[in-house]
């Protein structure tokens, strides 16, 4: 099972990034700054750290693909009259932890979480420690958190929906569902003469890569292989 | 031809079919009507081997005992079902799920051109906008267009016996007589067996010639022909069934 990315970007210090759309990894932790309307397809095999920063009036589309070897920590501030939308499409391997905080700490934001993951293997386990604060003061941002694993066989997931709200004048919300495959789904595709392992691999496909929209999908080998 | 026999399914410990026997030919159609909660959608996934029902007694399609196969094997033999609500996946399309169930029929790789010429065709033929083909499987789809979806499978498949589950459920008049017109042309083309389960008459103006049967607490009190249904859509199931007797045309 396994993810990849092609002609990615290789950033391997402080960088800000403009209007435009890129694909990058890295090798060490890294701080990156958001300016204008961004999206940004992100690969990382290494479970580096990394800090995004967007700038006044940033938007910014994130597509954080994960292959999960090592515990690691995302980090994201939002400032005044940013949209971010951020998804997180990530493939647990081994028994890790993945820390998403989100710091908003301007005014007239509006950010949303979406989180999808699975084990590679009955073996792995991920806790996912999810959290967005709100700072004091603020105003009119909103937040949501839309955090959903898929459980595959007996493999373990634990996922932790935090908001931490110091402001009177929020929207916060946030959803959390951890389950298997879904029945009527897998009894639709197998009813089309569709194996057990194909109708699971599409499924786990679409759980996975829904979000991502189709002209990242070519940069993108889609192939989860050997899923049993 | 698919002979059931002696069926009893149940969920739990509620038992939904109780003693259920049909025969349908090849080439026939056989419509399944009855009051709600009788067990009419039971009988539709039953023939699928749904995991979540225990069956016992026999189900045969040309000889081979269903209640022994997984679903993917029984929809490779060439039996489709048509649900009354169709399932949404999103992100799935229609094009990955068409080519992949025929890669897996077929047991090779599919000729591309082939199967994007044949897409376009189909859709000419059931009306259906060549957009839907890369749409995912009946996502935010009105109801009408989840079953002119669900055709796009169907004429792409070609199953040689077909289910269908209520299709004119949710069906505004438009969309039933596209829908209808539909079936109809494929039965013409490919003379399938096909079983439609439906609470009204609307449906059948689209066939010529059907055996019908009425289903009441869990196994058929009535069998008859086409009268049987008009019957049914004047007077009600209670007239008709309430007493009624087997093989009583």
């Amino acid at each position: 099972m396994g993810l990849k990315m092609m002609n990615k970007l290789l950033l391997v210090e402080n960088t800000t990034l403009t209007s435009g759309t890129y694909f990058i990894s890295y090798k060490e932790a890294l701080n990156l700054n958001i300016k204008d309307d961004v999206t940004l397809a992100h690969y990382e095999e290494e479970g580096n750290n990394i800090n995004i920063n967007l700038l006044n009036n940033a938007h910014l589309n994130l597509y954080y693909v994960y292959e999960i070897k090592k515990s690691s920590t995302i980090t994201i501030t939002t400032n005044n009259s940013n949209l971010l939308k951020a998804h997180f499409l990530l493939l647990n391997k081994g028994d890790n932890t993945l820390e998403i905080k989100l710091n908003m700490l301007g005014n007239s934001s509006e950010a949303s979480l979406n989180l999808r993951v699975i084990n590679e293997n009955n073996s792995s386990s991920i806790n996912v420690l999810c959290t967005g604060k709100i700072a004091a003061s603020t105003i009119d941002n909103t937040l949501l958190e839309d955090l959903k694993g898929l459980l595959l066989n007996n493999s373990s997931i634990k996922i932790s929906p935090n908001i931490e709200v110091d402001t009177n004048e929020v929207m916060a919300n946030h959803l959390v569902t951890i389950g298997s495959f879904n029945t009527q789904e897998l009894f639709y595709l197998k009813s089309k003469g569709l194996s057990e392992k194909e109708a699971k691999n599409m499924l786990l496909k679409a759980f996975l890569f829904n979000a991502l929209p189709k002209e990242l999908e070519e940069k993108i080998n889609l192939e989860v292989i050997n899923f049993e | 031809m698919l002979e059931i026999k002696d069926l009893t399914v149940k969920v739990d410990d509620k038992i939904i079919l109780n003693n259920f026997n049909i025969t349908i030919n090849d080439g026939e159609i056989h419509v399944l009507m009855g009051p709600n909660g009788t067990g009419k959608s039971t009988i539709c996934k039953a023939i699928f081997n749904h995991p979540d029902y225990i069956i016992e007694g026999s189900i045969k399609y040309n000889g081979t005992e269903l209640t022994k196969l997984d679903v993917a094997s029984i929809g490779k033999l060439g039996l489709f079902l048509l649900a009354q609500n169709p399932v949404e996946i999103p992100g799935i399309t229609n094009a990955e799920l068409i080519r992949s169930a025929l890669s897996e029929k077929e047991n090779k790789p599919i000729d591309i051109f082939k199967f994007n010429k044949k897409l376009n065709e189909v859709c000419e033929i059931i009306n259906l906008p060549k957009s839907f083909v890369h749409r995912d499987i009946n996502f935010n789809m009105s109801g009408g267009e989840k079953k002119k979806n669900e055709l796009l499978s169907l004429f792409m498949l070609e199953p040689k016996f077909i289910i269908l589950d209520e299709i004119d459920s949710g069906l505004d008049i438009d969309a039933l007589k596209e829908v209808g017109n539909a079936l109809n042309k494929y039965y013409e083309m490919e003379h399938p067996s096909i079983l439609i389960v439906t609470h009204h008459q609307a449906i059948l103006e689209y066939f010529k010639d059907y055996q019908v049967s009425i289903l009441q607490d869990g196994h058929i009190t009535k069998s008859g022909t086409s009268d049987l249904a008009k019957e049914i859509e004047k007077h009600g199931f209670k007239a008709n069934v309430i007493n009624g007797s087997k093989n009583d045309e």
